[in-house]
């Protein structure tokens, strides 16, 4: 249960070598993600300018990282022997308040991104158990998140998701509305839809679109999301090897619009066809009531002199003669 | 004021719907009348006088406003006009009906409910001049003695909310029993009847139920009765020698939609004479855009969403017309297997495309429309 008194945190600085430092434990860890390479490139030319916190660990005479597990990290990674530190006494605080701790001191730092705010409303609520009102009313708002209850139900969920994903989601590659649509599936969909956005680097909005009507196409035909992605048409979409992947998500969105609104697109492509096979020139262009929903079609003129209107007047005698007008104006009833 | 027998009864319906209002809030004008006197009666503690609006209770900020909005009843007066043409839809056919919205809301939760969206209204309310009311449908119905009426009171509620309380179909099947140029339609999901199979109606009264399929009620209809139920107070009403009606509105298109509905269509050869089956209408899916996040919050786990829709001409979302078409003829060819060619089907709200489409019949218009189904009543 959350219990917090008020008072400052009393760190003793003092030099520790860096192989007393046990960061397997990550209690009070919230980073999700790689460091920035200015963090590091920051190490190497100035060391430590602030230096991390840590908790002395009786049992075993080691240190548990409090606040710092990145900048520990890079100086394992460079191989120095040891670091400044200020040390807490553990005794003195409870768990909840270290960890409260650790997240206003990673807030204060450069920020929590999507991923790392999920797990933090994560081990609030199952190692620290917060209640959820108090994390509506006080966590969320801290942490920019809006504070109602499906928030807090995405935001666990999210936090259980797989690291690939947690990763791509704190570095930016993985948009978070995509991600909340990603955590409602099965591990196995979950897996197999973010390679996809993954291998063909899917711009936010694609992403939201492909799993939305991914969604939608399996809920009514009663498959799996992963089975979906096996119909012909949509193999042929992803594996197209004349188009480079910008396209194939383009190709990819498509074939999925058509297979969630089947009858409309039967409807577009019999009027497609139909226009494409009278030639329209350039300057005229056909189009139909939106929806389908009245008999009316458009046509549309562009001119800029009196002899190209000449000549779209001749064009309109011949696309009235024609037989896929007579189509077109047929199916639409 | 009259006295009215509803004031000794009190049914478990009754009792069901008191128990779900919070409050009753009653402006000045509206006290003295006598269903505010008995709201006062049964609601006790929960009946408070207010003198104006503003004394209302915010519901914005609420977990569910919506729900709060059905819970809690505004009673007011109703200024003219008391007689209003259904609102229809535009570029779309409406057939010429009249509404008299009584009561505004419903205890029922249907996640397509278009009430929902009704952002203005502060909660239930309940016009309790009924007298007006009154007074304006014998004055139409004396002055135009050649035209004919049809009526409801199921347009922005269920005809049957509160309905023992505040007495309004009991009066309305007296009034209409009078004239032979009108008729007066009662609206319902609801089977709880029995306060009116007594009544002296004179066949002036059709009795209709909005119908579905078991999945879509037990989906999508909160807290209306299960469609056995329906049918059964259908045939209860059709004993008592009532008309009827059934609405198939809104027809739903999930995966299996077939069966289902033809299902229905075959319940209702079962349950009731087509012979007395005044009409039927069909109406596909279809409701303003910004329902779409009430829908989605308040109904999680409604599929509604898969349906395949377009914005039509009037701005609502429906479904596609090739989809539509399919469904108003299937379910005309089951209305006349199983319940005769004689039965008279409808499309509610439907463009001329649709009737055409879907019935064959070309060049429809609403006079078309409204002069067919005067001429059943
Ligand atoms: S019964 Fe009618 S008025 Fe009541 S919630 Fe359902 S659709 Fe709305």
């Amino acid at each position: 249960m959350e219990k917090i008194k008020r008072h400052n945190f009393i760190a003793k600085y003092q030099k520790v070598s860096l192989s007393e430092i046990d960061i397997q434990n990550k209690n009070y860890n919230i980073r999700i993600g790689e460091a920035l390479p200015v963090l590091k490139s920051s190490i190497e030319k100035h060391g430590i300018i602030e230096p991390p916190l840590l908790l002395s660990n009786a049992t075993n005479n080691s240190f548990i990282v409090l606040c710092g597990f990145r900048r520990i990290g890079i100086l394992k990674e460079i191989r120095a022997d040891n670091i400044q530190a200020g040390i807490i006494d553990n005794s003195s605080y409870s768990e909840f308040e270290l960890f409260s701790f650790a997240v206003h001191d990673n807030m204060l730092g450069c920020g929590l991104n999507s991923s790392e705010k999920a797990l933090v409303i994560k081990k609030l609520s199952n190692i620290h158990s917060v209640p959820d009102d108090r994390i509506m009313s006080y966590w969320m708002p801290l942490l920019s998140l809006p504070s109602n209850l499906r928030e807090l139900h995405l935001q666990k969920q999210i936090a259980d998701i797989e690291k690939p994903i947690l990763e791509s989601i704190a570095n930016g590659t993985t948009n978070i509305k995509a991600a909340f649509l990603l955590s409602e599936l099965d591990r196995n969909d979950r897996l197999c839809l973010f390679n996809i956005i993954n291998n063909l680097k899917m711009g936010n909005n694609h992403q939201k679109q492909f799993l939305k009507l991914i969604a939608e196409i399996s809920e009514r035909e009663k498959k799996f999301p992963s089975q979906i992605l096996n119909f012909s048409e949509v193999k042929d979409a992803l594996e197209n090897g004349n188009h480079n992947p910008p396209q194939r998500v383009v190709q990819l969105i498509s074939v999925l619009q058509q297979m969630r609104n089947p009858a409309f697109s039967n409807t577009d492509k019999i009027f497609k066809n139909l226009s494409n096979k009278l030639n329209l020139p350039k300057g005229i262009t056909l189009n139909h009531s939106p929806g389908y929903e009245s008999e009316e079609c458009n046509l549309m003129l562009s001119f800029s002199s009196i002899e190209e209107l000449k000549q779209q007047n001749t064009e309109i005698i011949r696309i009235a003669k024609s037989a896929e007008i007579r189509k077109i104006l047929e199916h639409d009833n | 004021m009259t006295t009215n027998k509803n004031d000794e009864f009190h049914t478990s319906k009754l009792d069901c719907e008191l128990n779900s209002i919070e409050y009753a809030y009653a402006l000045p004008d509206a006290l003295g009348y006598d269903i505010t006197e008995r709201f006062r009666k049964y609601l006790g503690s929960r009946f408070i006088n207010i003198n104006s609006t503003e004394d209302l209770p915010y519901f914005g900020n609420d977990e569910d406003p919506i729900l709060k909005k059905k819970r809690n009843i505004l009673l007011c007066l109703k200024h003219s006009p008391y007689l209003e043409p259904c609102p229809g839809t535009k570029n779309y056919l409406c057939c010429g009906y009249k509404i008299m919205s009584i009561v505004e809301g419903c205890h029922m939760d249907c996640s397509y409910c278009i009430l929902q969206g009704y952002l203005n209204a502060p909660m239930t309310r309940v016009h309790v001049n009924i007298k007006d009311y009154e007074n304006a449908l014998n004055n139409a119905f004396m002055s135009n003695p050649d035209k004919s009426y049809r009526i409801g009171t199921g347009e922005l509620a269920d005809s049957l909310f509160l309905d023992e309380l505040t007495g309004v179909s009991e009066r309305m099947i007296h009034l209409f029993s009078n004239y032979n140029n009108s008729i007066f339609e009662i609206k319902t999901k609801d089977h709880r009847i029995e306060h009116l199979l007594n009544l002296d109606h004179n066949r002036r009264t059709i009795i209709s139920w909005s119908l579905n399929t078991p999945r879509i009620i037990n989906l999508e209809e909160r807290r209306t009765s299960s469609l056995k139920k329906r049918l059964e107070a259908a045939a209860a009403a059709e004993q008592a020698g009532y008309k009827l009606g059934f609405h198939f509105d809104p027809l739903i298109d999930y995966s299996g939609w077939e069966k289902d509905y033809e299902e229905v269509v075959k319940r209702i050869s079962k349950q009731v004479n087509p012979e007395n089956i005044c009409w039927i209408s069909l109406g596909c899916l279809r409701f303003p855009p910004l329902l779409w996040p009430y829908i989605r919050n308040r109904f999680p786990s409604s599929k509604l969403y898969l349906g395949e829709f377009i914005r039509g001409l009037d701005g609502k979302t429906r479904y596609f017309k090739t989809i539509r078409t399919h469904m108003y003829s299937a379910m005309k060819k089951w209305i006349q297997e199983y319940l005769g060619k004689n039965v008279f089907v409808y499309l509610c709200m439907e463009s001329e495309l649709e009737w055409q489409n879907a019935f064959d019949i070309n060049a429809c218009t609403m006079e078309k429309i409204s002069s067919c189904l005067d001429n059943r009543i």
